[in-house]
């Protein structure tokens, strides 16, 4: 693994240098909303930020995306998948959302390929941009996420004014290789780790036992205030639930994937009136459970990153990290 | 203040839950892990202590009273000015039944409850007259049509579609609501600049002469889209046609546009 160091001033000379060839995605601030975007200035991008609103996976499952379009011209049908994507960067991403990517792989690219997500995670290059300081509403740390631990193809460790940087994989390799930066010998990832991260409650799945907890009066309990917006399922990075929406006619049209919300009521309606998750308990049930059990079960990890954007967006303060301990709670009791 | 406040608050659920006069307290208890106070719900009088009364209590709790599950129970709602506009908004769309709600208002900040049961908070002397309501609207309307046009485009770009602003809403009180039908077909869940638009210019048309300014929509919208400069602009509009001061302020006023007057106004037609 190589490391360099990088002065405050020569991070500009990296970002020109990689808007020559590649297509550069990094944060910006619009209307006091932290974005990610494509950068054509640089001077728009912004390096003192907590983490963006809209979580990274929206750059590789993006909320709505044409999968394809179709034409039908005198019988003869014809389908156009225009699927094709150029090298980009992204600057900036957050511990908690690498992690967040390798959740979705399990996802999107395990057993089932889906190209879409596919391609565009294969002709990414990520650059973290490491935390000096715990978010406000964050909790990696209850998940044990470590920095020096990232599967970014690059971090970049803030360090004062400057950057230490620390290369993972060939692809960071020879982007770095792109400028000639000086090596450096030091090691600093373990040091900024002490400082990023401090325990708090440990964030488990819920054990095997508690799947008797399945009808509890728990989940009615901390389910009262929602007022099912999708805020919670938009906002985090692990969410993946989408809907399909062909906008169009007989003679021509497009096919949609689009983010949808186990949080709407609508989502598991069915044809004939008839919706097994009727009820908002249910619904917060299952959020709950897909994230702390069912994915756990599937993949032996949590669907939680930590990054407390649920916890921090929500309009009535619904709390993830008490939520859980309630209902681990009753399912001790039970 | 804020502690008497919230003694008062409990003294009053605990008699009312204790004479059976209420079965539940729709109020506020301290988040563990979020800034603001969250709303609870309480049903055993062990739990009144976990009601507080400070700055963060902020949320409107009208909309709960929508909720299926409380329709037929007898709910004590704490209450601040803009929540007890918009208990009055509903009990007026018919979505909501006075019989069943007991409200306890709270003066606090400025804001005097419209419809109340008992009321208690601060003492106000006098009522300062809001120097300019509609500043942010006059100064969105300085600006060129394309300078609306681009401030606009950015701002509705930005919307990710969780219906945050909707469900938050006294105003929006359909059961289904049109960009969500399956059967209307109009809306999908396609983010676009367009369907963003239509979205939240329709929403703002809608809640015309019911938007009772509580300001919840923009409170909530995790991406800082300013939606009550959209509602003040309507708001500021239907003062100026109708000298309607904004929705919910009294049972007695009706909504301009749900009535018809002979000398209504007509220009815009």
């Amino acid at each position: 693994m190589k490391s360099y160091y990088i002065k405050g001033n020569d991070i500009n000379v990296f970002f020109k240098t990689v808007i020559e060839s590649k297509e550069l995605i990094a944060p910006v601030k619009e209307d006091d909303v932290i974005l990610f975007r494509k950068i054509n200035k640089i001077e728009d991008i912004v390096l003192n930020y907590e983490n963006t609103i809209v979580p990274p996976k929206n750059l590789f499952f993006p909320q709505s995306e044409k999968l394809f379009e179709y034409k039908n011209e005198n019988n003869k049908i014809s389908i156009k998948n225009n699927q094709s994507y150029k090298e980009r960067v992204i600057f900036g991403i957050r511990m908690c959302d690498v992690e967040s990517l390798n959740l979705l792989d399990n996802v999107f690219d395990k057993g089932f390929n889906d190209s879409y997500y596919k391609e565009k995670r294969e002709n990414t290059i990520l650059i973290e941009l490491g935390c000096t300081n715990l978010c406000k509403k964050g909790f990696c740390s209850s998940l044990k996420l470590v920095q020096n631990s990232t599967s970014a193809d690059i971090v970049f460790y803030p360090v004062r004014e400057d950057f230490f940087v620390t290369i993972n994989t060939t692809k960071g390799e020879n982007l770095i290789d792109l400028i000639h930066f000086k090596e450096s010998k030091e090691v600093m990832a373990s040091l900024i780790r002490e400082a990023t991260l401090g325990d708090k409650t440990i964030i488990s799945s819920i054990p095997q036992e508690l799947d008797e907890i399945f009808e509890n009066k728990i989940w009615e309990e901390i389910s009262q205030k929602c007022i099912g917006c999708n805020v919670c399922t938009y906002v985090c990075p692990t969410c993946h639930c989408f809907d399909m929406c062909d906008l169009g006619n007989r003679k021509q049209g497009e096919r949609i994937r689009c983010w949808d919300s186990c949080m709407n009521s609508r989502f598991t309606q069915m044809a004939g009136n008839h919706n097994p998750r009727d009820e908002k308990q249910q619904r917060v049930r299952q959020r709950i459970l897909h994230k702390f059990k069912y994915y756990p079960d599937e993949h032996g990890k949590v669907a939680c990153v930590g990054c407390g954007r649920c916890l921090q967006k929500c309009p009535v303060g619904m709390d993830i990290l008490e939520n859980l301990r309630k209902v681990k709670e009753a399912g001790c009791n039970v | 203040m804020n502690s008497n406040i919230a003694y008062l608050i409990r003294e009053k659920s605990k008699q009312l839950l204790e004479y059976k006069e209420i079965n539940i307290v729709l109020g506020y208890e301290k988040g563990i892990n979020t800034d603001n106070a969250t709303p609870i719900f309480i049903r055993n009088i062990e739990d009144i202590d976990k009601l507080i009364w400070d700055e963060t209590c902020i949320q409107n709790l009208s909309k709960y009273l929508m909720e299926e599950k409380l329709k037929n129970e007898k709910v004590l709602i704490i209450s601040k000015g803009y929540d007890s506009k918009g208990i009055v908004r509903l009990i007026q769309d018919n979505q909501i039944d006075r019989e069943n709600i007991v409200i306890l208002g709270i003066r606090y900040n400025d804001e005097i409850p419209v419809m109340y049961d008992f009321l208690i908070g601060e003492e106000i002397q006098d009522i300062k007259e809001i120097r300019n309501r509609y500043e942010k609207v006059d100064e969105i309307e300085s600006l060129s049509i394309d300078e609306r046009r681009e401030y606009w485009e950015r701002q509705f770009s930005r919307c990710i579609k969780c219906y945050a602003c909707r469900n938050i809403c006294s105003a929006c009180n359909c059961k289904i609501c049109c960009f969500e039908s399956n059967d209307m077909n109009f809306s999908t869940k396609k983010v676009s600049l367009d369907e963003n638009e239509i979205y939240h210019t329709t929403r703002a048309f809608h809640v015309a002469g019911r938007c009772t300014g509580c300001g919840e929509c923009a409170r909530v919208c995790p991406m800082n889209i300013p939606l009550m400069k959209l509602n003040d602009k309507v708001r500021k509009d239907m003062e100026e046609l109708f000298e309607f001061k904004g929705g919910g302020i009294s049972l007695d006023i009706e909504n301009p546009l749900g009535t018809y007057k002979l000398n209504d106004p007509d220009s815009f037609l």
